[in-house]
């Protein structure tokens, strides 16, 4: 049969590694010290400079739309206070939240980014609610 | 092709450049720029080339954000067919209008869509040319093109070849001849499907493909064979497709990499067969994914490369070969970001506020992009990869320590969540995108 040939080579998989580098440790990790709200200046250190002037939350957050947004069976996070969007980042990235997708992603920011995403996608805090 | 193109291009320059294609381009623009500095506040003309995920969420985003601006969408066609669980399609577990998406939605924010295939671009006089051979001006140019196949790099595949063993790569007509090939599927035929080198459109499309294929065969031919042929011998979600596929389709698919000597070199339509350098292979059934590129119109432009793909400047998207342009989706190399439709959108959404700040003389901003990529390994089980990108000097590069594939243990509610969140992710995108499907 015709497989005969390529299955006399099989068994010979290179072993190397041709997919991304995962191996470094997070270039910051952030979980010891709590993000205030001077997020600029944190932001201004955080993302890899190229000559371009820094990240702000709301250019961190524009891929998450992708999932969320009105109406979306995955959540919008506009429905989300401030805080409770930063509580459930900070939980994915730090482990102690469950979930398919969310530990992967959030661990690729640290907490100066995430709390910015939060602010610029969670919903402002009403007034007299009681969050900060 | 591109001497054909360039020659029609030329002739007409001289006529139609200048030449508004239509009404809404003209509205209060300012004069044609010839730099990389500001183009004018108010009213500057965006001609974003190409209505897939990437063209059609940049256009929406500048449209949306400044709607004093003039965005015109050149796309030839007036329905988008998705290729994402496009493959559910190939075996009847999903209709393919499904897929189809048109642009009223994106007129309704007022996008200008016109619906002619640009036939040149011509960067430095900032304009371009239609197929009915009106042409016009544009203060800022968006390619998003795609990917189209790139015929002539695989001997004896061509269009003719397309006909008969289909590639199904780019979603549509090619999609219902490859299901109408495995619906007839003898018994106990074989089914052949040849994967590419990188890089390529949707890297775990391929795998993704096999598996659903594979289902269908275990369902309604259990005698029949599927043969996977690849040109490389690591591919995205390895571990867990193969893993998925001893547990699910052992004894009905096999996987050959280039180590195995599974790498084709010419493709025989009339015999219906592949050619490896060691031997002839046929099939009943052969979906070839050839070979692709970003096309002829890039290529004339100067916009691509040698490899065939339009190099890029991280962070703003704007091309490295000429002024005023950005290129963003699958024509663009971005490195280490796949071509996929989450990764187009992505960037469409960034590249959109970096033309902004171009328009008010700003430099580009800093960010992080983020890719996800979900895989059907069963009409109902998924796995997924994923992965945070940050600038690098010269290329998107993944963020150390995130992203990464599905658990490779996994229970099987996890794996049909996974499922179900690939359509939640598709019906969102495509809602946020086109709106309603047409």
């Amino acid at each position: 049969m015709s497989r005969s040939a390529t299955l006399r080579r099989a068994g010979l998989l290179g072993l190397l590694l041709g997919g991304l580098a995962l191996t470094l440790p997070a270039a910051a990790d952030s979980s010891a010290e709590e993000a205030d709200s001077s997020t600029e200046e944190s932001l201004e250190k955080s993302v890899a400079p190229s000559g371009a002037s820094a990240a702000t939350g709301e250019t961190l957050a524009l891929p998450c739309g992708g999932c969320h947004g009105p109406g979306s069976a995955l959540g919008h996070l506009g429905e989300l206070s401030v805080a409770a969007l930063r509580e459930a980042l900070d939980a994915y990235a730090n482990g102690t939240r469950p979930g398919t997708l969310m530990p992967r992603l959030a661990r690729g920011y640290d907490a100066a980014e995430r709390a910015a995403i939060a602010r610029a996608l969670g919903a402002p805090a009403s007034p007299g609610a009681g969050t900060p | 092709m591109s001497g054909h193109t360039r020659r029609r291009w030329l002739q007409r320059q001289g006529l139609l450049a200048g030449v508004l294609a239509s009404g809404a381009l003209g509205s209060g623009c300012s004069t044609t720029a010839t730099g990389t500095g500001p183009v004018g506040e108010r009213g500057a003309r965006i001609a974003v080339i190409g209505g897939g995920f990437a063209g059609a969420s940049c256009a929406r985003a500048l449209k949306s954000t400044r709607p004093d601006l003039a965005v015109t969408l050149f796309e030839p066609r007036r329905r988008y067919t998705a290729c994402p669980l496009s493959n559910l399609a190939l075996i009847g577990a999903r209709t393919l209008s499904q897929q189809e998406f048109g642009y009223d939605d994106l007129r309704r924010v007022g996008v200008d869509v016109v619906h002619q295939a640009v036939a040149g671009i011509d960067p430095g006089s900032h304009t371009l040319s239609l197929d009915d051979g009106t042409a016009a001006s544009w203060d800022l140019l968006v390619l998003a093109t795609g990917i189209e196949i790139d015929y002539g790099a695989l001997p004896g595949y061509d269009e003719t070849a397309a006909a008969r063993l289909p590639h199904a790569w780019l979603a549509g007509a090619q999609t219902r001849l490859l299901a109408r090939q495995l619906r007839a599927l003898p018994e106990n035929g074989v089914v052949i499907i040849t994967v590419p080198n990188n890089p390529y459109r949707c890297p775990p499309g391929p795998y993704e493909r096999a598996s659903l294929i594979a289902h269908y065969l275990k369902q309604a031919k259990p005698r029949a064979k599927l043969l996977v042929l690849d040109a490389k011998d690591r591919f995205s979600k390895q571990g867990l497709f193969q893993a998925a596929w001893a547990a699910h389709y052992d004894g009905i698919l096999e996987w050959h990499g280039q180590a195995d000597g599974a790498t084709i070199t010419a493709v025989d339509a009339a015999r219906s067969a592949v050619l490896t350098e060691f031997e002839a292979i046929t099939g009943d059934v052969i979906n070839v994914i050839p070979p692709q590129h970003a096309g002829a119109l890039a290529r004339a432009a100067g916009l691509s490369d040698a490899s065939g793909w339009c190099p890029i400047e991280v962070p703003s998207f704007r091309s490295t070969r000429a002024a005023d342009v950005y290129v963003i989706g699958d024509a663009a190399i971005a490195n280490g970001m796949p071509k996929s439709a989450f990764a187009a959108n992505a960037q469409a959404r960034l590249a959109a506020l970096q033309i902004l700040r171009q328009l008010d003389g700003l430099e580009p901003l800093d960010s992080k992009l983020l890719n996800t990529c979900y895989s059907l390994i069963s009409p109902t089980l998924g796995i997924s990869v994923a992965d945070v990108y940050q600038p690098g000097a010269r290329r998107w590069e993944p963020v150390a320590g995130a992203g990464g594939t599905s658990p490779a243990r996994a229970t099987t509610a996890v794996r049909q969540a996974e499922a179900v969140y690939a359509r939640r992710w598709f019906e969102h995108l495509t809602g946020s995108v086109f709106g309603a499907p047409a």
